[in-house]
């Protein structure tokens, strides 16, 4: 039956491919007549698994793609089905039909809520958790749910992969045995001493709920950080591997330097988790990095370009996920000169037919309000939300200009001065990338 | 004049923005040149309730609101006393639970006569709230609390409104998402304090703007999911 049933999911996956769709079509049809298949498959000793709420799938794709260079065969989840019936379609793909997976190392990258059902069966060697921050409030409820739904799936052999600088994620390294691998960022020249942000997921000490004190922060509530109160030790661990120094979208790791695909900081904290579970797996330091860096090298750049002498920077965001929108404020606070910004999206989810708002507030739209801006075009079905929000961050009402969409936008956006910062959804950048296109 | 504020529990109790309605406030506090105070105070804070004029709590996690609640019982009498003296009260999400008899199996602080009890399901979802004061009110849920024996209602079947007391599950920009609401609270604020005070105009010409055309956008969504 067994057999049966691998070799028809082999024959569904494949058609599947001719059509182009399907990563997760395969595990469902198969679970169809066996909800028990993910226990038939036999996996190599090397499973990684990768969650969190933001950065899982850069993560697992420089794992995959790293261990392959390397000359490593590799089972990934590449095609984003990261639920349960994704994972079932990527073992599917990969095994003979006896179940064993042919593959040396399999990495899969998995939904926070998926872990508890997946974990246990497959039991991975090694699993990183990103991060866990506000993201889809109506679906994943608030941090410290999402935190426990993946420690449902976790158990004292697995390998955890943690950054060192989240004072929230260490809620996975409470009370447990497992071998705990931390990574972290060093003091950068862009950190900083007073907060900028409202810490929004981890705002107390995990251990006694006192406040936290911060030698530097890097974004939010990441950062150096060491419990007020005298009589807990809750504060910063260890680092195991340490991003030292970081330049023109180099980072430099244990006096090594890998060429970042560009200068956000979401993208150290995603190569600094997928160096250290390489380097934990024994992999060559020097190959890891070259690696990685040819990696980045070959891809064509989209997100930094010139429109008439001006400088434009897309930076990619998920709504109802307000810590990649203060990614975005970060980095243009960061650039002191003259700048027109660009805030839309054109579906606040593609999940539900809510459209949820209060995320807005989470986003630190104040740090807006002392920089130099010509002006802030919004546009989308939401647009008057947005600027009912830039008004209460104290931004002058005369600098929003509100459009329908991106295309209605385009005089202002020729009309506006200095540096083009569009902090977008996901699902506006090919719009906004296009407008750029018609203004040259 | 000058407003006190307490926004209490800032920091745990601001899961769904909720700290927005603060945002809210002192715009138009400055707008029309009315002096105010805030105060930020947290779990390891001694509060003075009878020094404020306005107290705000917002939306927490399970742990978090026991925590709160935990550190407010012991001002259960001074809680009471602020509200029959006619101090303002905005509570939303699950903040409003803590104020009934009971909240789920432990002593709530028993202000008001209900009960609530965990839900089984998560209660998540878009809300459109008629009410006897304003236009509906445009609002999210997101709790797991089922209130029972509630007769001091906001809006329909939900909130808690008594004396100048105003609660609601409503989560987060409760205030600047519904400019007729942020108009009555604030004007209601602000005569307590002086009954001549003259308004200049309050500005939520964006705000109208939003909820028409949140309202627009909701009725194709609908209609192109149906197409679908």
């Amino acid at each position: 039956m067994k057999y049966i049933l691998i070799l028809m999911g082999k024959i569904v996956a494949f058609l599947c491919k001719l059509i182009g769709r399907g990563s997760n079509f395969p595990g469902e049809f198969v679970s169809i007549f066996d909800k028990n298949i993910l226990k038939k498959f036999r996996l190599p000793k090397k499973v990684i698994v990768v969650t969190g709420s933001s950065g899982k799938g850069s993560t697992t794709r420089i794992i995959a793609n790293v261990y392959k260079m390397f000359g490593f065969k590799v089972a990934y989840n590449k095609e984003g089905g990261n639920q349960t019936a994704g994972v079932i379609t990527t073992l599917l793909k990969n095994c003979t039909l006896g179940g064993k997976v042919k593959t040396d190392v399999v990495v899969l990258e998995m939904d926070e809520r998926y872990i508890k059902y997946v974990l246990p069966i497959i039991n991975p060697s090694d699993v990183v958790i990103t991060n866990i921050t506000r993201d889809q409030p109506p679906r994943q409820r608030h941090t410290d749910f999402i935190t426990s739904e993946i420690k449902k799936g976790l158990s004292e052999n697995m390998h955890l992969y943690l950054n060192a600088d989240d004072p929230g994620i260490q809620k996975f390294a409470l009370n447990v045995k497992n071998k705990i691998t931390y990574y972290g960022i060093s003091k950068l020249k862009t950190s900083y001493k007073n907060n900028l942000f409202v810490a929004l997921n981890s705002p107390r000490c995990i251990k006694c709920h006192s406040k936290l004190n911060y030698d530097f922060y890097h974004i939010e509530d990441l950062g150096n950080f060491k419990c007020s109160n005298d009589k807990c030790d809750f504060k910063t661990p260890k680092k195991d591997y340490e991003v030292t120094d970081f330049k023109d979208k180099t980072i430099t790791i244990e006096k090594n330097k890998i060429i970042l695909e560009n200068d956000m900081l979401y993208n150290i904290y995603n190569t600094l988790a997928a160096y250290s579970v390489l380097r934990e797996a024994g992999l060559d330091k020097n190959k890891i990095c070259e690696y990685i860096s040819n990696l980045n090298k070959d891809k064509k750049i989209f997100n930094r370009y010139t429109l008439n002498d001006r400088e434009v920077f897309v930076l990619n965001n998920k709504c109802e996920n307000s810590s990649t929108y203060n990614q975005s404020m970060l980095y243009t606070y960061n650039d002191k000169g003259k700048k027109t910004i660009v805030i839309g999206w054109q579906e606040i989810s593609r999940r539900y037919l809510w459209d949820e708002l209060s995320w807005l507030y989470d986003v630190q739209f104040e740090l807006l309000s002392d920089q130099d801006i010509d002006s802030i075009i919004v546009a989308g079905p939401q647009r008057y939300d947005i600027a009912v929000r830039l008004k209460y961050a104290k931004i002058d009402e005369k600098k929003i200009k509100i459009h329908n969409d991106l295309y209605d936008a385009k005089e202002d956006l020729l009309k506006s001065k200095g540096s083009i910062y569009a902090i977008l959804n996901f699902d506006y950048v090919n719009d906004f990338n296009r407008v750029m296109e018609d203004l040259k | 004049m000058k407003i006190n504020v307490l926004c209490l529990y800032y920091d745990i109790m601001n899961l769904y923005g909720d700290t927005g309605n603060i945002k809210v406030l002192t715009y138009h506090f400055d707008e029309q040149n009315i002096k105010y105070n805030i105060d930020y105070l947290s779990i390891d804070d001694t509060i003075d309730f009878s020094k404020y004029d306005l107290v705000l709590i917002g939306s927490g996690n399970e742990n978090n609101r026991f925590i709160c609640l935990n550190h407010l019982l012991k001002y259960k009498k001074d809680i009471k006393d602020a509200i029959n003296n006619g101090t303002f009260f905005l509570v939303t999400g699950n903040a409003i639970s803590m104020f009934g008899e009971k909240l789920y199996d432990k002593d709530a602080l028993g202000i008001f006569k209900f009960k609530v009890e965990e839900a089984k399901e998560r209660i998540s979802k878009e809300v459109i709230l008629e009410n006897k004061i304003v236009s509906p009110i445009y609002g999210f849920f997101n709790h797991q609390d089922i209130m029972y024996g509630n007769d001091n209602l906001l809006f329909k079947d939900e909130g808690i409104l008594y004396k100048n007391f105003y609660g609601t599950f409503t989560l987060g920009p409760l205030l600047s998402r519904n400019p007729e609401f942020l108009e009555y609270f604030l004007k209601k604020l602000i005569k307590h304090k002086d009954k001549n005070f003259k308004f200049k105009k309050i500005n939520t010409d964006l705000n109208v703007k939003a909820y028409n055309q949140f309202i627009e956008f909701k009725k194709t969504k609908v209609f192109n999911s149906h197409k679908k």
